[in-house]
Formats: C-alpha cells, sequence, structure tokens
C-alpha cells in the first residue's frame, strides 16, 4: 500500500510536465472506470434494500403462499348422509389419480428409469385403463413435465399390483398416485331426489336436495403436505391433515324409504304404456312423516334417477319431453309437452333438451312440484270453519249435486245420481261432498278462509332442509281478490296450488293437535370422529287448530276410510289390512279443465286412535283410460301401509278376514326386516316387530286354514264389456287382475267456473325451477 | 499466551510482507479464497436438495463437481501466474486467440450437449465434465483486443480505427448468440470490449455519444413497450415487457424474476439464515447458477448479500490497483479487461436477480455453479498476480 501511495505522488508530480502522458491519461481513466464499478455497485446495493423495505412484506407473503406450490394438497373426504339408524345413503370413496412425471422418467439418458417403468405400467394395469405407448409419446414430447395425469379415479385394487412392483424395483420411477374421493350412492336409486349429488360425483358442489342444501356442512377442509427444508440441509414434510366433512343423520327410514319406492316402481310398472305410451303416471310421489315431530320417514317419487349415474338417460324415457322456450317477456319457460320420450327419439335430443329434462328429473317432485290439490283440501277447509266458529260440527247441509255460486252453477260429484242428500259435516269429508263443502265456506266468509289458509301455511314455504322447495305465494288467492266461485272451488281444493310438503305438514298439524311443526329430513350432525356437533330437535312453529278441533277431524278423516263413514265413504280401498286409519281422497282436475286429466292422491294417517304417521300418495296423471280414481292412490297407499306399519311397530286393532290373512301371509315373509339386513339376522328390532306382527296374525286365524281358501272374487265372471268380474249377486265390479273392488263413485265435478291465473303454466310444469 | 499470539501474528505478518515484497497480492488471493469457499457452500446450499432429488439422492453432486474444478482452476492460476504475459502478443498468436474465440462455440453445432433448450457445452471425452466454449471465448477475447488496442493506441481516437475496433468483437458475439444461443455471453464480450476501447483511448466524447445514444434509444424503447399493445401476436419485445412488467407477464423468464424478488423480499435484512431458502427448492430455476444471487439474498438477507458486493468491490480494487501500475499498455489492458470481465458479470447478475435488467442468464463470479468460468476466471486472475509479480519486480528494481 505504502508503495502505491509513493507512486501516485510521483505521478502528481510528473503532471506539471507539459506534455499528454498516455500512461496518465488512462490512469484517470481506469479511475473512471472504478468510479463507476463501485457507483453501480452502490445502485444495486440501493436497490436490494428497496426491495426489501418496499416490497418485502408482499414478498414474504407470496413466498408462503407459494409453499402451495411445493406442496400436495389432501384431499377432504366429505361427510357421508346416513339414515335414522345409520344406514349409508350418500359416502366418499377415496380413489387415486395416477400422475406421470416425465423429468424423473428421463433423469438419465440410457432410460434406465423410463424402459421399465413403462414396462411395469404395462404388466400392472390393463390396456383400456392405461395406454403405454400414449404415456411413452407423452413423456418423450414432454421431458420437462412434472405432472401429467393418465388415470383418474383407479381404485385401490387397481393400482396395489403396481404400488408393490414400485416397492421393490428401484428402477420404476416417475409415477405417483393423487388422492381423491368419489361420492358413493351404495343403494343407487334409493331416495335419490332427497339426497341429490355432487357435481362429477368429487367431493365438492352437491346438487339437489341434502346434497346441496347441507353442501357447507357435508364439505370439509383441504389439507396439506408441506415440504421444507431442515437444518440439516434435508427435505422434511410436515403434514396439516384434511379436516373431514361432517356426516349428516337424517330421519329417512332406509326401511320404509324401500317400501315406498317399491310401491311407487310397481305402480308405474302396472301402468305404463297402459293408454299412453310412457310412464304408468306423469309423476308419483309419497311422504311419510312423523305426525308428532315433523320428521320426514320417507320421501320419494317416481321417475328417480341412480345418483352414482346422474346423467344416465335412460331414466329419461317414459317421461314426457318438456321444451324450453322463451316468452315474450323474455323469460325462458318450460313447458311439458304431449311427447313421451321414446328410446328412439332421446337421441335425436341435442345436448340442451337433455339438460331440461334431466333438471326436471333431478328435482324433487314432493316439494318443488305445485298441483291444486283437490278434495285432500277439504279437512283444511272444515278445521278452519270449525276453529273460527262458523260451524260448531252439528250441522247438516243439502246436497242436489250442485250448487249455484257467482253465476256459476258448480257441482258435486254425484251430480249425476243427483246429489247427496242430507251430509252432516262428518259426511261432507268421508263421502267428499263439495256442496257440502262450498256451503261451509260460504259461512266461513272469504277473510277467514284466506286467513286459516295462511295458519296452514298454503301460500308460504315450508322452509324444509332440502333444496329446490317452490315458492306458491302467489298461487293462492288474497281475500280482496277472491269472488265468490273462487271461495266456494277453494273450499274443495281447487284453483290454488300448493306441495305436498305442504299439504302433509298442515295435514299432520290437522291431526296431532293442532301443533304444526317444521318439517325437517335432519335430525343430528356429527363430526368424522362421530361427535355430536349438532342435535336438531323438532321445532313446533305454531298451534293452528285447538285440540277439539283437532279431534273431530280425527274423526271424519277416519270416517272416510272406516266403516262408520256409511257405503258412500271414498277412502275404504286405503284401509290396510288390521288397521284401523283415517285419511282423505282427493281427485283434482287439471288445467286446461276438461282435458280428463286428473291428479288424484290420499292422505293418511294411522292408527286411528293414536296418530303415528302422516302418509300422502299423489299419483299426477294416471296412464288410464278413466283418471279420476282415487283408488289409483289408495292402493299405493293400501300397499305401503300394510309393510309399513307392522315395520314400525304399531299393534293391529282390526280383525282379519280370511282373504286379509291370506294377503298377509304371503306378504309377511319379505320385507319386514329392517333394511340393510337380511331376515335371518334376529337381533335387529325390525326382527323383534316382524315375530310381534306374526302372533297378531296368527291369534286372529284361528283355524290356520286361511292359505287354501280361494278368494270369492276370483270365481265371478268377467263382464266383456267392461273386462271387470262383476258379482252375479249384487253388481259389484272386481279389478280382473287385483281383486279391488271397483267404485262407481267419481270425483270428478267438470269445473266451469273461472281459473285463478297463476295457476296456467304452474299447473303442468313448475316455473320457479331448481 | 498472549505474547505467543502476537509473536505469531507479528511472524505471520513478517511473512507476509516478504511474500508481498516478491510481488505476490495475499490480500487479492485471500478475497478470491473467500469468494470460491463462500460459493462452495452456497452452492451446496443451493443445489443439495435438487442433487438429492435428481441424482439418486446425492445430494453434495453439484458441490463435489464445483469444488473439483475450483481445484483445477488454482493450479491453472498458479500456471498462468508465471506465464509472462508478452508470449500472447507474439506473431499470430492473437490472431489464433481470435480464431479460438470464434471457432470453439462453432463445434457445439456437431460436439454440442443440449440442456435446457440450448447447446452451450461442448464434452470432454471420458471425464464427464463439459466445457463451455462461450467462457473461453471472453478470456480469449480479452488478450486479443488487447494486443489489437497496444497495436492501434494511438491511431484508436480517429473514428474509422474506433470503428473497426468496435466491429472486431462482433462477429464472436453473433456466433455465441446465434449457434450457443446464449446473448448474455455475448453482451459481456462487447461490454467488455467496450470498456478496453474506452480505456485505451484518451477521448471522452465518443463514449458519451455512443453512451448517450444507446441511452436515448433505451428510453423510447423503454416507452414504446410501456404504451404498447402487448396482446399484439408476435411481439418482439415481449422479453423487455416482462422485464418493466413482471407481474403481468406469462412468460417463462418473468416467473424466473418474480421468484427471485419474493426470494430477496422473503430473506429481508438479515435472512432465513443459512440452507434456509425457500425458493430453492423448486420455484427458483437455476438456483446454484444463474440465480444463486437470490438465494444468496433469502437466506443471508440484504446484510449478506451487502457483505458480498463489498468482497467484490475490494477485489475489483486490487486489480484496479494492479492495472494502475503496470508499465506498459497492453499488459494494463489485459488486468483492466479481465477486471472489466469480472465487474460486468457480477453487475449483470445481480441486476437480473433484482430485475433491474431485462432477464438474461448470467454466473455470478466464483460463487455460481459452473466449471468453465470458475476455471476460466481463475486463469485470468493468475494472470493479474502474474503481472503483479511483474510489477513488483520492477519497481524493487
Amino acid at each position: 500500500m505504502e508503495s502505491d501511495k509513493n507512486r501516485f505522488r510521483r505521478n502528481s508530480d510528473q503532471s506539471g510536465r507539459p506534455r499528454i502522458s498516455s500512461g496518465q491519461s488512462r490512469a484517470t481513466k481506469l479511475v473512471i472506470f472504478f468510479a463507476i464499478t463501485v457507483l453501480l455497485l452502490g445502485a444495486l446495493v440501493i436497490r436490494l434494500i428497496y426491495i426489501v423495505k418496499v416490497h418485502g412484506t408482499e414478498y414474504q407473503k407470496a413466498v408462503l403462499q407459494n409453499q402451495a406450490y411445493d406442496s400436495v394438497v389432501l384431499p377432504f373426504k366429505r361427510g357421508d348422509i346416513v339414515d335414522r339408524s345409520g344406514t349409508v345413503l350418500a359416502t366418499s370413496e377415496k380413489v387415486y389419480n395416477m400422475v406421470i412425471d416425465a423429468s424423473v422418467m428421463l433423469t438419465y439418458e440410457d432410460d434406465r428409469y423410463f424402459e421399465p417403468t413403462l414396462r411395469a405400467l404395462g404388466e400392472c394395469f390393463p390396456a383400456d385403463v392405461i395406454d403405454v405407448s400414449q404415456i411413452r409419446y407423452y413423456v418423450t414430447n414432454n421431458e420437462n413435465s412434472k405432472y401429467y395425469v393418465v388415470a383418474k379415479r383407479l381404485s385401490y385394487s387397481d393400482i396395489q399390483p403396481f404400488l408393490a412392483v414400485q416397492e421393490e424395483n428401484d428402477f420404476v420411477r416417475g409415477v405417483y398416485f393423487e388422492d381423491e374421493y368419489k361420492r358413493v350412492y351404495p343403494n343407487k336409486n334409493l331416495a335419490s331426489t332427497v339426497l341429490g349429488f355432487t357435481r362429477k360425483n368429487s367431493n365438492a358442489e352437491g346438487q339437489y336436495g341434502l346434497e346441496e342444501y347441507y353442501d357447507n356442512i357435508l364439505t370439509g377442509t383441504n389439507g396439506r403436505e408441506y415440504g421444507y427444508q431442515n437444518d440439516d440441509d434435508t427435505l422434511e414434510r410436515t403434514v396439516k391433515p384434511a379436516i373431514d366433512g361432517y356426516t349428516i343423520h337424517t330421519t329417512i327410514d332406509a326401511n320404509i324409504q324401500k317400501i315406498v319406492e317399491k310401491y311407487l316402481k310397481d305402480f308405474n310398472d302396472t301402468h305404463m304404456n297402459a293408454v299412453r305410451t310412457g310412464n304408468g303416471a306423469e309423476n308419483l310421489g309419497c311422504i311419510i312423516m312423523d305426525v308428532n315431530s315433523g320428521e320426514i320417514l320417507a320421501m320419494a317419487n317416481y321417475p328417480d334417477y341412480d345418483p352414482n349415474d346422474y346423467k344416465n338417460i335412460t331414466p329419461l324415457i317414459g317421461t314426457q319431453l318438456i321444451e324450453a322456450y322463451t316468452n315474450p317477456a323474455g323469460y325462458i319457460e318450460y313447458e311439458t309437452t304431449d311427447t313421451p320420450i321414446t328410446q328412439e327419439l332421446i337421441y335425436s335430443l341435442s345436448e340442451d333438451q337433455l339438460n331440461v329434462n334431466f333438471s326436471s328429473l333431478w328435482k324433487n317432485y314432493c316439494i318443488s312440484n305445485t298441483y291444486e290439490p283437490g278434495s285432500t283440501a277439504k279437512p283444511f277447509t272444515v278445521a278452519a270453519a270449525l276453529e273460527s266458529g262458523a260451524i260448531t260440527g252439528n250441522e247438516v247441509y243439502t246436497c242436489n249435486g250442485y250448487l249455484e255460486v257467482g253465476g256459476h252453477k258448480i257441482k258435486c260429484h254425484t251430480y249425476a245420481s243427483g246429489g247427496d242428500g242430507a251430509v252432516s259435516v262428518q259426511d261432507s269429508i268421508a263421502w267428499s261432498c263439495n256442496v257440502a263443502l262450498m256451503k261451509i265456506g260460504q259461512a266461513m266468509g272469504k277473510e277467514s278462509f284466506s286467513r286459516f289458509q295462511k295458519v296452514f301455511n298454503f301460500g308460504l314455504k315450508t322452509n324444509i332442509d332440502l333444496a329446490g322447495e317452490s315458492r306458491t305465494a302467489s298461487l293462492v288467492y288474497d281475500a280482496k281478490d277472491m269472488l265468490p266461485s273462487d271461495l266456494a272451488t277453494n273450499t274443495f281444493g281447487q284453483n290454488f296450488n300448493v306441495t305436498m310438503i305442504q299439504m302433509i305438514t298442515g295435514f299432520s298439524a290437522l291431526i296431532n293437535g293442532g301443533y304444526y311443526y317444521e318439517p325437517h329430513m335432519v335430525s343430528k350432525i356429527t363430526n368424522a370422529g362421530g361427535a355430536t356437533i349438532e342435535n336438531i330437535e323438532p321445532r313446533v312453529l305454531k298451534q293452528v287448530i285447538s285440540e277439539s278441533t283437532s279431534e273431530k277431524l280425527r274423526q271424519y278423516t277416519r270416517a272416510t276410510v272406516m266403516e262408520e263413514g256409511g257405503e258412500r265413504r271414498t277412502g275404504k280401498t286405503a284401509r290396510p289390512a288390521g288397521y284401523a286409519i283415517g285419511g282423505k281422497t282427493g281427485t283434482a282436475e287439471t288445467l286446461p279443465r276438461g282435458n280428463k286429466e286428473y291428479v288424484v292422491s290420499f292422505m293418511g294417517y294411522a292408527p286411528a286412535d293414536d296418530p303415528q304417521i302422516a302418509i300422502y300418495v299423489v299419483v299426477d296423471r294416471p296412464n288410464a283410460a278413466k283418471q279420476d280414481d282415487a283408488k289409483f292412490a289408495t292402493g299405493i297407499v293400501r300397499n305401503i301401509l300394510t309393510e309399513a306399519l307392522p315395520y314400525l311397530g304399531i299393534y293391529m286393532t282390526e280383525e282379519l278376514s280370511e282373504k286379509e290373512i291370506k294377503e298377509l301371509e304371503e306378504k309377511q315373509l319379505e320385507n319386514t326386516y329392517r333394511f340393510g339386513e337380511n331376515s335371518e339376522n334376529g337381533e335387529s328390532t325390525g326382527e323383534e316387530k316382524k315375530e310381534e306382527f306374526v302372533t297378531e296374525g296368527t291369534i286372529v286365524d284361528p283355524t290356520g286354514e286361511a292359505a287354501n281358501i280361494y278368494p270369492k272374487w276370483m270365481t265371478y265372471p268377467i263382464d266383456p264389456a267392461t273386462g271387470y268380474r262383476v258379482n252375479p249377486d249384487n253388481g259389484e265390479k272386481y279389478d280382473a287382475s287385483t281383486g279391488e273392488l271397483v267404485e262407481d263413485v267419481n270425483e270428478s265435478m267438470g269445473l266451469e267456473v273461472p281459473v285463478n291465473g297463476n295457476l296456467g303454466t304452474s299447473q303442468r310444469q313448475d316455473t320457479s325451477g331448481h | 499466551m498472549a505474547t505467543t499470539a502476537e509473536n505469531v501474528s507479528k511472524f505471520t505478518s513478517k511473512q507476509l510482507k516478504r511474500v508481498s515484497r516478491m510481488g505476490f497480492d495475499w490480500n487479492m488471493v485471500l478475497i478470491i479464497i473467500f469468494l470460491l469457499g463462500f460459493g462452495l457452500i452456497m452452492v451446496y446450499s443451493a443445489s443439495s436438495y435438487r442433487a438429492a432429488r435428481d441424482y439418486g439422492g446425492n445430494a453434495t453432486y453439484f458441490l463435489s463437481r464445483q469444488a473439483i474444478a475450483d481445484l483445477l482452476g488454482i493450479a491453472v492460476a498458479v500456471f498462468a501466474m508465471f506465464i509472462p504475459l508478452k508470449l500472447f502478443s507474439k506473431g499470430w498468436i492473437p490472431w489464433i486467440m481470435y480464431a479460438i474465440a470464434f471457432t470453439l462455440p462453432l463445434l457445439t453445432i456437431p460436439f454440442g450437449i443440449s440442456s435446457h433448450g440450448a447447446s452451450r457445452w461442448i464434452e470432454i471425452p471420458g471425464t464427464g465434465f463439459n466445457i463451455q466454449p462461450a467462457e473461453i471465448s471472453k478470456a480469449a477475447m480479452i488478450i486479443f483486443m488487447a494486443v489489437w488496442l497496444t497495436a492501434h493506441k494511438n491511431s484508436i481516437n480517429t473514428w474509422k480505427t474506433f470503428g473497426i475496433t468496435m466491429a472486431l468483437p462482433l462477429p464472436v458475439c453473433g456466433v455465441i448468440y446465434l449457434v450457443t444461443d446464449n446473448l448474455s455471453s455475448a453482451i459481456i464480450i462487447f461490454a467488455i470490449s467496450f470498456i478496453m476501447v474506452f480505456l485505451a483511448s484518451r477521448d471522452y466524447l465518443k463514449f458519451l455519444a455512443v453512451i448517450g445514444v444507446v441511452g436515448v434509444i433505451g428510453i423510447i424503447v423503454i416507452a414504446y413497450v410501456q404504451n404498447a399493445d402487448i396482446s399484439e401476436d408476435g411481439f418482439r419485445l415481449a422479453r423487455i415487457y416482462s422485464w418493466l412488467h413482471p407481474e403481468n407477464s406469462s412468460d417463462s423468464k418473468a416467473h424466473q424474476v418474480i421468484q427471485s424478488l419474493y426470494a430477496i423480499g422473503n430473506g429481508g435484512v438479515w435472512g432465513r439464515g443459512l440452507g434456509q431458502s425457500i425458493q430453492k427448492i423448486s420455484n427458483l430455476p437455476e438456483p446454484h447458477n444463474d440465480m444463486i444471487f437470490s438465494v444468496i439474498c433469502e437466506e443471508l438477507g440484504i446484510v449478506g448479500a451487502i457483505t458480498l458486493i463489498i468482497m467484490y468491490i475490494l477485489l475489483l480494487s486490487r486489480i484496479f490497483f494492479i492495472a494502475r501500475d503496470t508499465k506498459d499498455m497492453y499488459s494494463f489492458l489485459v488486468v483492466s479487461g479481465i477486471m472489466a470481465h469480472v465487474f460486468v458479470q457480477v453487475v449483470m447478475h445481480i441486476a437480473v436477480t433484482t430485475n433491474s435488467m431485462p432477464n438474461t442468464g448470467v454466473s455470478l463470479p466464483f460463487i455460481s455453479y459452473g466449471g468453465s468460468s470458475a476455471l476460466l476466471l481463475l486463469a485470468e486472475m493468475g494472470l493479474v498476480l502474474g503481472v503483479n509479480r511483474t510489477n513488483r519486480t520492477e519497481v524493487r528494481k
């Protein structure tokens, strides 16, 4: 250093000389150059400080977020949906996606990993799952690719052989598996419209039903596996586990659900293609509710679908084609056409057309579709009149077959035979007399009637915990808009629309002492470990009628089915052998009036002396020449209750006829055990109930010879004109195949009154849509 | 105890003085040794995870290769120290140097090893090591330019000779850019040549003019790109756009720069600690090479980075003093050319990692992984130390 300084001085001494020193010039330039280097490096230091001071926090965050880039997502498992006894209705199965890391496969140029890996893939997977030549093509053309999904949703048994090879052969590299969950509905179609499904059967995005309504409960949180560098400079992994979704415990009883679906399907298969091409009815719906809690025990409709394969077109075949069109106001509307979807037609449909029809298929008829309830509304009218004091229950009305209201002649279904004559309040329900109901309505007045419609929640959502419940606010009358003829037709359930869930929830309140329970599907939410997160208790929203009114309603509706209602009672075919039940039939004419299309239904409760359950069956436009026959619905109710009541442990109270004993003996061997078990599995409560049931049957059957008795109706000759077997003694007609008594009673009334304009399109296809 | 320690230190400083009197710049040697040692540590830190992943668990793959190159480089440097610099200026040797600088990159066409989409390496048969011809071209061009400028030191001030001289590196730069797709090495060679011409001539105006014109063009281009519609297909200035707006660019080069900035931000003032970089694991491309400065910033913070920059300034100052002390134009230009080489690479590497200039891969002298670069840079240091030895011997005389 010292010598440097000396030299520098010497240079400056020389600078006085009058000659241009090249050495001096270049020294100056060198100093300038060195100064620039220091300046530039100094500028970069300032730049560094600027980056850290101004963007430090932001970049730090970005790095922490970026760690996701180097981390593996651990998918959560979507929560299960189980029935009230724990039977799994929906669950998620772990599946595996195969990922190829081309850069690892091609680590060495001699292909020491590549070839053995391809060979192992070829040996361990069938050619239709893994196309080795395609992988070879991809890897050789994308040598830097680190992530390429080759196959999706392989099961563990699919990949197990390959994992074993990978374990023992060090040269098999560059293939790994990512976890995923696949939604599985082990019982296929069972409760499909109640459950809904998830998009692409994935972990998330529940669609329709419980899957949609409880989507955020069922959805968990993804976990992560992070890679980080420890102090020894090696990569360690830390795991933040996924939080699985919660399991929801529904109030559904899979056994009852199965019974219900069996008989809906039965009905459909029996009536399919009867008079028109297509299903046995446009829609079939059934709800069974616990009247004392609002819990839904079963809810089903037909057609249904398999949520495992919800885009399968098979269930669409037999339904009526629905077309979307844009109305003059610019809104998209849907119209059910008269064209049935056939095998041939379906392949000619566009993607959009199919989607319109799928969204109708996936809807839950029991909550999403609205229709005119018909005579099943009569108990509500009578209850309202009793509760408001307009009638006492002791009135007697005279029915001449019609009533003139506001210039319209509104008929009773007995119009042709000259009317019912003297009709008590009980008879008005039991015989389903429109004239008596219209008179009761007039006694109440429209304000009172309309107020009670609100009390019974018509026009309001029930807020059941399912996605897609329809709004009906515009589909009922306000008192101020109601003409006398509107009031008249409303009293017997025409000219306003309801959903099935509104009807059965209100009916349960009429029966149970007046307590209106919020209908619900889920009773408990548990976490993946089984700990209870939330208990959902039954919730009474209001008392709609008094206990004394309720008692009268139980009496009237019992008379509809049981003998005290007399020969003209409309619901006797709904009674299951051995039980006393109450209920009400309904036959509603659809729009446009006079097209001979009907929605027939039966709404009932059992047992009659101590109501436990309510059942409501709707048959929307049965595939029959004469649609206006409530027996389409009562037959289904009878079949369902015959199996469901013993299963529920409800004792028989009525004597069994020999025919009934035979029928029960044929039936009891199946389906009286709990769902998911076989009949040999003796421990379950279902088995105990079955034994009780057998005991009951044995007592009533003193001879034990019932099985040998030939049903009497089978001996009657067939009437060639009608196809019925006719009793030569009294002219009673019997269905030739089922032996059911064919009633002449006809509830249709040929309404010739103004129609609620709002019902127009929604009658055939609910536009509120889901 | 204290006395012993003092004795030892006295002894060492005495020894140092003796050696330094022999013309050996210990300060410079210590700085180089420090940089090499630090470089090995950082190469290991930056590369071990990927080495373990990609080379069958061999975490020291890059470290050991770099250590071999460094040792080899030290041996070459010691040898170079004793080569008389004059040897390169005799007869046809300068032109042979030029020919080497021009033709070696061409050899990558028949003998090249491709990596990252470009063929920049030639394999040395049987060793498993590759050589990057561009590094040799850099050293050869420094020698050639020094000889050429010495020969034309009087006429360099004329526009004609200035023009010819400035055109001389262009063919080499062109070959390196076009054949090996190595823009950064081409720029480095041109920048070194430009600095050498500046130092050789007495003129300032020309250089101010050149810098001024380049600066104005640069500003116009930047202004144009700022307002240009980048959605146009085939946008040629995409690289500049992605430099100005790396966050908006889908370009992979911009992504690299963003990751580098993230690393610097993540390191903060004091760094995450040696070996604690997150970005090196997968986000930074070439964390042990073109982006090693980001890893240094992330692990040792701006404190570590500034320390490193100070070490470079000290090294450059040592070379600066040696250049200043040279007696003849030729060795002055060789030493200052080497100084320019170190300087240009350091500035470009740091500028790229801090997004101060458009992204082009430059290795950080003595630190980055790369055998050819280490070998040639150490050989150049050997030459500088050799010049220093001559300087001192002459001073003693």
